[in-house]
């Protein structure tokens, strides 16, 4: 095997050697927030900091919207827009960690009951 | 002891395909002849006691390209069960799950929560060749079906009838087949004391038997009388001198088309009365005369759309099968009532069109068209050669004479209009696609 053949095969063998390497790109955390009159139930209570795709399904007879901001001064509103009955909507967004207060902004619905907290924890140390 | 006849005919490839579409998602490509190599009892076997679950062929994905989250995305739910039905190595426990799915139909509009329909889900699962008292044990207590049938609502001081009376209806016995209005009532009292707690945010959590909201008192139940709890409540109905009939008809029905004879019931019932277990009762149906000789049964829209894609060799790569499945009537986690699905409303002339988009949708894949520089694939341009061309893209599927005769010509009539060069370019390619789509919309694809 002549020097240039040795070099291209190991070339080649480097870039598959750092392809198998590398990690997967992760996948979003998702979050689904069922909404009804006049609740809200999360999928899940803790969803990882990172990117993240957030969900709302209307279950109920009333128009619902959902914002969503973290208990930090100063801290971003993230909202998905209003959902119909019966309707779906997602946002993509990135969470940083700590606590989310989650509620809907339409009429007094946050009053009565539309509201649910969200942790979201720091990524894993390597 | 009455026995339940055996088919003794020729048992192969078509007869083995019959069997993988009717106790499973239809075969990939070559597993019919495969099957059929093992005889009767041998493919009978491998269906109802099959190997550990191995899941192959790519991975699901949505219509983004992203893994699923069943549990946390609307639809997701339905990928991910007909992901596996796709995948899995154990066609007929997924088959079992679905039929259980269907049976203790239990729907998401009811429940609000993915998660606690997927807990259902694997129940059903790890009890799809089961004994059906345990099933029966596991249903009642299920955090779903409490929510859908009220179960968390019926305490001693507020009894709610919803699950005793389908506990009898449609579980055990059958619509007024041998309870009263008394009994429904008692049962009720009976199968007091599930409770669960509301968590904000959570929704309900917690289920669990609270006996101090159970009531404790006599109930007569079936002219009994006893401080009956809900496992006895349960147990009252299975050991009900109507429920073994009820149960191996209801089973049957799921398999075969017409009902069995009363000799093939009884036969049925003697099997299943040794101990409420599924398998036996299952082999005995799978493995009679009247699934291999008797009339075509109408596959249900997933059992229809996982089989076109194991044929396909496709896996699930697009959200477009929970508004197909939809339109089709049947979205998994759905089911229209606590009656399940009706099996006879499969085929209308809108379940129909959905039917002919899910072939189109999942043929997509597949479809001849010119490279973007213009190039055309290579297909025959003889119809004969077309058409077997497109029955390879299905896996070789059986058709019946009049079936295959008309598709033929079909192809044949198509081809024979090109007139001009560019026509006979590009006819071979929009009649290969043409064809593809007719088998798949044939009525002998629609019905195994």
């Amino acid at each position: 095997m002549n020097a240039r053949l040795v070099a291209a095969c190991a070339a080649v063998a480097l870039v598959a050697g750092a392809s198998a390497a590398a990690a997967p790109p992760r996948q979003p955390a998702r979050l689904q927030v069922t909404a009804n009159e006049f609740t809200f139930v999360l999928s899940r209570s803790t969803v990882r900091s990172g990117p993240a795709i957030v969900e709302l399904v209307n279950f109920g007879e009333d128009d619902h919207d959902l914002a969503l901001r973290r208990r930090a001064p100063g801290a971003k509103t993230w909202r998905v827009r209003t959902v119909t009955p019966g309707g779906v909507r997602e946002r993509q967004l990135r969470l940083a960690a700590g606590r989310y207060q989650l509620w809907c902004t339409l009429a007094n619905h946050r009053a009565l009951g539309m509201r649910a907290t969200l942790k979201v924890k720091p990524p894993p140390k390597r | 002891m009455p026995s339940v006849p055996v088919y003794r005919g020729r048992f192969g490839a078509p007869e083995a395909e019959r069997l993988l579409w009717r106790a499973g998602f239809g075969p990939r490509k070559g597993e019919a002849r495969k099957l059929a190599a093992l005889g009767l009892d041998g493919a009978v076997n491998l269906l109802t006691r099959p190997p550990r679950e191995r899941l192959t062929g790519p991975k699901p994905r949505d219509s983004k390209g992203r893994g699923l989250a069943p549990a946390d995305a609307w639809g997701h739910d339905h990928l991910w069960w007909l992901d596996r039905m796709v995948r899995t190595n154990r066609p007929l426990a997924e088959r079992m799950t679905l039929v259980w799915h269907d049976w203790f139909a239990t729907s998401n509009t009811g429940v609000g929560s993915q998660g606690l329909m997927l807990h259902q889900n694997r129940m059903f699962r790890r009890h799809a060749f089961g004994n059906f008292r345990n099933l029966l044990h596991a249903v009642t207590a299920d955090p779903a079906m409490l929510l859908w049938l009220s179960g968390v609502y019926n305490t001693k001081d507020s009894p709610n009838e919803n699950y005793a009376r389908e506990l009898m209806e449609l579980f055990t016995l059958g619509e007024g087949n041998g309870y009263t209005e008394r009994d429904v009532r008692e049962h009720a009292r009976a199968l007091t004391g599930f409770r669960s707690e509301w968590k904000r945010g959570k929704g309900h959590v917690n289920f669990r038997f609270d006996a101090s909201r159970h009531d404790a008192g006599t109930k007569t139940i079936f002219k009994k009388r006893g401080r009956y709890g809900w496992r006895a409540s349960c147990d009252l109905c299975l050991r009900h001198p109507l429920h073994a009939r009820f149960f191996v008809e209801k089973l049957w029905s799921y398999f075969v088309p017409t009902p069995p004879s009363a000799s093939t019931r009884a036969g049925l019932e003697a099997i299943y009365k040794k101990g409420f277990q599924v398998r036996p009762v299952l082999e005995a149906i799978l493995k009679h005369p009247a699934l291999y000789t008797g009339p075509r049964m109408v596959k249900p829209p997933v059992v229809f759309t996982a089989g076109l894609l194991r044929a396909l060799d496709r896996g699930i790569d697009t959200n477009a099968w929970v508004w197909l499945g939809e339109g089709a009537g049947q979205r998994l986690f759905y089911p229209p009532s606590v009656a399940g699905w009706d099996d006879e409303r499969w085929l209308d002339t809108a379940t129909y069109r959905a039917r002919w988009a899910i072939a189109n949708e999942a043929l997509s894949h597949v479809t001849v068209a010119r490279s973007k520089k213009g190039k055309a694939p290579k297909v025959p341009r003889e119809a004969a050669k077309l058409v077997e061309s497109a029955y390879r893209t299905l896996g070789n599927p059986s058709v019946r004479p009049q079936s295959r005769r008309a598709i033929a010509g079909f192809a044949k009539r198509a081809l024979s209009d090109a007139r001009s060069d560019w026509q006979k370019e590009e006819y071979p390619l929009l009649v290969l696609n043409a064809t593809r789509q007719l088998i798949a919309l044939s009525p002998d694809y629609q019905a195994a």
